[in-house]
Formats: structure tokens, sequence, C-alpha cells
């Protein structure tokens, strides 16, 4: 036993102990996964899973929608060319995008957004494949326009449109609904498999950024 | 032990073994522990990433049925217009027992035969006017396994190839969103009465009913083997059956067209084109015509039935040297170059009866009369155009585009009975 005011061995042993077991408990705490990357890794949700899934959703809704007639189609597409915005009227030849819509009912009568683009196929190395690009992006944003307001502080009223794209397989030509993409940050991309009428198949893909444009609205 | 716990070194020497003790055996702990939680870091994933992977293959199945239903739908499309073009045959040649013409597939065929114990002929009558439009499963089947084909080719998951049981329907009623479907109520928009549908019930309580069968068609597709979906730790099956409509009235029209096409047969050409337009003014969507060229008669010399033999009188002219005289024969003198050439005597010619050996035989002419059958629908109208009619786009052997009018096709093929004589 040491003297009163002396450092005993026994008082070494039991700061030996103390200091032993402050150890073990912080590593048993650093095991669970305190202050340790994986551990916070795994904490977090995986947003890009979520935002392409969103994207898949949201694709597969895009091409079962059914599609207007003629008349409302074209109606729809000439009053938002008409209407000034750069937004909607980007990369569209209006008439030559017009032109088509009239001459080719056969591409989107009776069928759904998927159905219209498998039908285009047909057309992809025709005389008339000049004018595919312009049919597309101006259907495509008549289709599925939507009026988004104060989407950046200062901007004042925009539209949204879809940024789909369409590959044919085996083909040279792409469609593009919007000829340059502004999607803030790391966007969701969902492709889906489609038929064509050539028994080839095309694939279609959309890009859904975070930003509040994108998000569905009721 | 005694001295150890009573003696006052003994104690710190206790309190020494115990700490080597306590400490070895949480070391041991440690290791044990931190092997254990390092396999388990590997295992981390982020929160919610099981959940998301179920999702994603939720997404996946359903990005594989997507495809279906778009294949299918053009499937059925291009079924649709092959069989009206082959007049619900399954093939443009040889699957009618009458044959086809250029184009058309016949669905009448007269052949001539005689009548036994008779001396005249009379037509044999083939008539192959189909009696179901069921080969529209053999030409959907065949349009569906090529786009499967093609999907399997390119996509991780594969469909299976002549997996469905197949149901082809006439659904009651259409979908026109500018009026009421059956079963709604009628009281503040129309029943679609145009499309067989009728409002019925009390006042406040109104609803429509179909009354007559929609102009869709309907093709239920039963997968007889599931979609699989295999990943590490997830095996998802889920049936790929699917339900589509096309916008094309076949088994309506069949009715229409197959009830119709016996009255055309032993028509003359006005006569028949007067009763296609009686048939245009029944407003039933239906656009019958006879192309141009498309009525022919052949009335040529082969076209002759043979009965039996005759006989045949054919005047002849006979000829015979005139009589000589019966005298001595005088030894004649051979003539010198320079003598003159004594005249024979003319020869005395007649016309005579004989007869010879002929056949009898029977003339006809044989008509046929191609007849096209277009589906009038006015959302396919182009500038200019009075009527429109339904169109499929299809792409040629050098791969452009070659937009079709949808039309159901056939042939009519008769004979008519002529003279009977014998040559």
């Amino acid at each position: 036993m040491a003297r009163k005011g002396q450092f005993g061995l026994d008082s070494l042993f039991s700061y030996i102990v103390f200091g032993t077991f402050l150890l073990f408990t912080l590593m048993l705490l650093s095991i669970s996964g305190c202050g340790r990357e994986k551990v916070e890794r795994g904490l977090k949700a995986d947003a890009g899973i979520i935002l392409e899934l969103r994207a898949s959703e949201q694709l597969s809704a895009y091409l079962r929608t059914e599609m207007p007639g003629k008349e409302g189609l074209i109606e729809k597409a000439r009053s938002l060319y008409d209407s000034g915005k750069e937004d909607l009227r980007e990369g569209i030849d209006i008439d030559d995008a017009i032109n088509f819509i009239e001459l080719h009912p056969e591409v989107y009568v009776g069928k759904t957004y998927a159905g219209f683009i498998s039908s285009l196929y047909s057309y992809k190395d025709g005389s008339e494949k000049g004018k595919l690009q312009d049919a597309f992006a101006a259907v495509t944003r008549a289709v599925f326009y939507m009026k988004v307001r104060e989407i950046r502080p200062g901007l004042g009223e925009t539209y949204f449109f879809p940024v789909i794209k369409v590959k044919f397989d085996g083909g040279s030509v792409n469609l593009d609904s919007a000829t340059h993409v502004l999607i803030a940050g790391e966007p969701g991309i969902a492709t889906k498999i489609l038929p064509s009428y050539g028994r080839e198949t095309m694939t279609v893909q959309l890009m859904l950024g975070k930003e509040g444009a994108s998000l569905p609205t009721p | 032990m005694k001295k150890l716990i009573g003696n006052k070194r003994g104690v710190d020497l206790f309190t020494l073994i115990v700490t080597i003790i306590g400490i070895s055996t949480l070391m041991l702990i440690l290791i044990g522990l931190t092997m254990k939680y390092n396999l388990l870091f590997d295992t981390f994933k982020p929160v919610g990433s099981r959940a998301a992977f179920i999702l994603e293959a939720y997404d996946d199945a359903d990005g594989v049925l997507l495809y279906l239903d778009n294949a299918a739908k053009l499937s059925m499309q291009k079924a649709a217009y092959d069989l009206a073009r082959n007049g619900f045959y399954s093939s443009a040649s040889g699957s009618s027992d009458c044959g086809s013409t250029k184009d058309y597939v016949l669905w009448k065929k007269d052949d001539v035969k005689k009548v036994q114990n008779e001396q005249r002929c009379e037509p044999e009558i083939l008539s192959c006017i189909p009696q179901d439009y069921y080969s529209f499963e053999s030409y959907f089947n065949n349009e569906l396994n090529s786009r499967i084909t093609s999907y399997n080719g390119v996509s991780e998951f594969k469909l299976v190839q002549s997996n469905y049981e197949l149901q082809l329907l006439q659904p009651a009623v259409t979908q026109d969103p500018s009026c009421s479907v059956a079963g709604q109520g009628c009281e503040t928009r129309p029943c679609c009465l145009g499309k067989g549908l009728e409002c019925r019930g009390t006042p406040g309580q109104e609803y429509c009913v179909a009354t007559k069968p929609g102009n869709q068609l309907q093709l239920v597709g039963i997968a007889q083997q599931p979609l699989v979906i295999d990943r590490e730790n997830l095996h998802y099956e889920v049936m790929p059956s699917f339900r589509e409509n096309i916008d094309v009235d076949l088994i309506g029209d069949f009715g229409k067209i197959t009830s119709k096409a016996e009255a055309l047969i032993g028509k003359e050409e006005e006569e028949l084109k007067a009763t296609l337009t009686a048939y245009n003014d029944m407003n039933e969507g239906l656009r019958w015509i006879l192309p141009v060229g498309g009525y022919k008669r052949d009335c040529s010399m082969g076209n002759k039935c043979y009965i039996e033999e005759c006989t045949i009188d054919v005047e002849e002219e006979q000829c015979s040297p005139a009589p000589t005289p019966t005298s001595i024969a005088i030894p004649t003198p051979t003539p010198t170059p320079t003598a003159t050439a004594v005249p024979t005597p003319a020869e005395e010619c007649e016309m005579v009866t004989v007869q010879e050996p002929g056949k009898l035989v029977q003339r006809y002419c044989s008509v046929t009369a191609n007849i096209l059958v277009k589906v009038v629908d006015d959302k396919y109208k182009l500038p200019g155009d009075s009527e429109g009619y339904k169109k499929f786009v299809t792409i040629d052997g050098s791969g452009n585009p070659v937009v079709n009018e949808y039309a159901y096709r056939f042939a009519l093929s008769w004979v008519e009975m002529g003279e009977i004589e014998c040559v």
C-alpha cells in the first residue's frame, strides 16, 4: 500500500486497467462503425438508383401515352412554335415537321408514343429522313410539354419537355427531342428497348434531372 | 493464495496477474470481433439499396413487358394487314383450294365438267369463301416470334418463343373519351350511340350499355412460361401475358365481306359495279372497289369442254379425171422436140359432203373479278382527299418505307356456258 501522497504500484495498475478498458471501449465503438467511411456510406441513401428508377417509370409512362389526332397535334406543335419561347423552337424546322405530320398519319393515328417511335423506323432510310428529326422533336414537345413557372429565380416562366433520344439499331439516324440538354448535375438515365416495324429493335433513352422542372406535377 | 492476498505485496501481484489475464482476454475478443466486423463491413451497402435492388428487378421486368406489349401490338397490326391482303387465308397462294390470281386469293373458282349420261357440260363450282379468320393467329405468331428473336439478341432478359395461348376477341365497346362508356352514367356525357352504346336506366341512375360489338380487335395472349429475372440473392418470375387492342374491326369486317361476296358472282361488269356502289351506300365503313382492269372475261377458243366424239359433215371438192374412150392403143410416136404437146383432158370436180370424225364440245367464257375492300377512316385523310382510308406502313426490300392502304382483297372466278358444237 502506498503511503499517503505516494504513487503506489496498485494505483499504477488501476490506471492501466482503466486505460485498457477505455481503449477497448473506443475500439469497440470503432468496430460498430462510428467514423468509418464504409459505415458512413451505409448510412446514406443512393439517390442515383432512385433517380434512375424514377426516370425509368417516367419513360414507361411517356411511352404508354396515347397519341393525339392529326388536328390536335398540328395545332399544338404550331402554337408552341409560334409562342416564341426559344426552349420550344430550338432546333426545329416547324414547316418540315408539320408537313411530315400531315402526310403520314399512319405513324401516330391510333398509336401510343411508343408506337409512334416504332413507326418512324420505317422512314429512317427513306427520302424523308431529313424531316424525321424535326417531326420527332416537334411531336415530343407538343405531346409532353409542360409550363413550369420560376424554375430558377429570375428566369421567369419557362417550358419543360422531356429529353428523349431514339437510336435505331443498324441505322445512321438518331433522334433527339432536345438539341442541347440543360440538366444540372448527374441526370437519371433510363433506357428501354422497343420493337420496330422492320423487326429490328431500337432504344429509347430518357434523361431526367433532379431539378424541379423534371418533377412530376399533379 | 492466502499469502498472496494477505500479503501487501501479494495484493499487488494479484492485481498484476488479473490485469494481464484481463488484457489478454480482451485482446483476443477484440481480434475476433475485428475479423467478424470487417467481413460485415464489406457487405455494407447504402441504406435502401436492397429495396432499390428489388424495385430494379420489377422495373427490368416492366421494361420487358413494355417491349412485349408494343411487339404484340405491331405484330397484330401486321398480321391483320397480311390477313386482309390475303383474303383471310394464311398465305397469298396455296392456302385456298381455289388458288389465286396474281395478287388476289380466289374465293370461288368454277371448273367445267361433262354431265354424266348427258350431252352437255356444266360448271363444277368450287367455293372457297373463308369460314373463319383464325389464320390471324399463324400470322401473329410468326411476327411476334421474329420480334422476340430480335429482342433476345440485344437484351439480358430472354422472352420465350411460341409461349402464348391466344384468344381473339371483339371488345364490346370502344373507349372514346368524348362519350360515356358502358356501365357509366350518361347524364352528363352521351353514350357512344354509333359505336354500340345505348343509354338505359331511370333518370338520375342512367348508364350506358353495350348493344353491339365495338370496332376494335382485341388479342389476349396467355403466357405458358414465365419471364425469369435471376440475380444474386434474387429470383423474380412474372408471367408475360398481354391484352392488346388495335383499331381494326377484323371480326366485324369478316362477317360483312364474306356474307356479301357470293352475291357478286355471275354479274356483268356494270351490274357488278352497281352492286358494289350499293354496298358502299350502306355506310358500313367499307369501300368496295373493282380495280381498273379487275374484271376479265375470257371467251377464247381454248375454253371448250369436251363431251364426246361426233361426226361432222364437211363439204369437200372432189375431182376426178375425165373418162378416156375405149380404143385400141396406138403407139404414139415419140414426140420430136419440135412437136406441139397434146393437151390432157380437164378434171371434173364437184362438191360432196363427207363425214369426218370430230369432237362434241361446249364453249364457255371464264370471268374473273378482283375485289378490293378498303376500310374508311378519316383520321388517315390526306390534304386534298375526299375520304381517308386506314393505312399501314411497311418497308420494301431496299429499306424504303411503303405506305399501304389496309384493304381486304379477294377474287371471284366463274364461267358462263355457251353453245354445244361438234368441231
